[in-house]
């Protein structure tokens, strides 16, 4: 297991080497280096929110207590990304809208998946104490209705009229940002990645040790 | 702050979140592990 964390921070100081020592870019100058913590942590958000719906479905059709445990895991690090992704788009923006935050599509819908992971946890929390079930059955439900708003997210560039750009990587006809910011952005997105995957593993391994735990000091 | 100063302040920040957050779940993790080890010895 440390190998994959060891792997994953290794990549991370990979990318940050890289990123830091990419020219400087025709318009943004040396603010283009935030592209690398911001759109990794962006994508890592989402993705973890994907996990969640998966793990969510998976609770709702009564997989048992891996499912609830992989959603209770992945939440707080959905919650964590989406928190850097807005905090680093916040650094970026100032220096190139002139405004930490405007109101617009992609920023607002990004702002409600960290208010539906900050409520996801503040269910959880309010209900576990009762009911186990009751609590693991009520995030699911929630987090698959929040799940409308990963579409909204990614097409929001396309819906309305934003000062976010739009995108650049994933898209018809391919990326079209220039290879000397793509793969130091591509190492750093898989460094989120594997840090994301270590991390949830680490965690999942551990609450099910503290539910055991809980469970064999309750019977000895 | 020059364009500088912003480039390292989102790179300390998400330092920082990612270093804390390793450091506390590794820490939970290895002191879930110890609680096993001595209940196990234990019984």
């Amino acid at each position: 297991m440390p190998v994959l964390g060891i792997t994953a921070l290794a990549v991370l100081a990979c990318g940050v080497f890289w990123g830091l020592r990419v020219p400087p870019d025709a318009r943004q100058a040396d603010a283009v280096r935030i592209l690398f913590v911001h759109v990794p942590a962006a994508w890592t958000a989402m993705l973890a929110f994907v996990a969640l719906a998966i793990a969510s479905v998976g609770v709702l059709v009564g997989k048992g207590e891996l499912a609830d445990v992989a959603a209770e895991t992945i939440t707080p690090l959905g919650a964590l990304f989406t928190a850097l992704g807005l905090i680093t788009g916040s650094l970026w923006g100032r220096p190139m809208w002139g405004a930490w935050w405007v109101w617009d599509g992609r920023l607002t819908s990004f702002l409600l998946l960290l208010l539906i992971y900050l409520g996801l946890i503040a269910l959880r929390g309010a209900l576990k104490e009762n009911s186990r079930n009751r609590a693991a059955k009520s995030c699911a439900v929630l987090a698959i209705v929040g799940a409308i708003d990963l579409p909204v997210i990614f097409f929001s560039v396309q819906w309305w009229t934003t000062l976010h750009q739009g995108s650049s990587i994933l898209r018809k006809g391919g990326p079209t940002m220039a290879p000397v910011y793509l793969y130091p952005l591509l190492i750093m997105a898989l460094g989120y990645t594997l840090l994301l995957v270590w991390l949830f593993v680490v965690r999942v391994r551990t609450v099910l040790m503290q539910r055991h735990l809980a469970a064999a000091e309750g019977v000895l | 702050m020059s364009y500088n100063g912003y480039v390292w302040a989102a790179y300390s920040i998400s330092a920082l979140a990612i270093a804390v957050t390793v450091l506390l779940y590794w820490r939970a993790h290895r002191k879930c592990l110890r609680q096993i080890q001595d209940l196990a010895i234990k019984y």
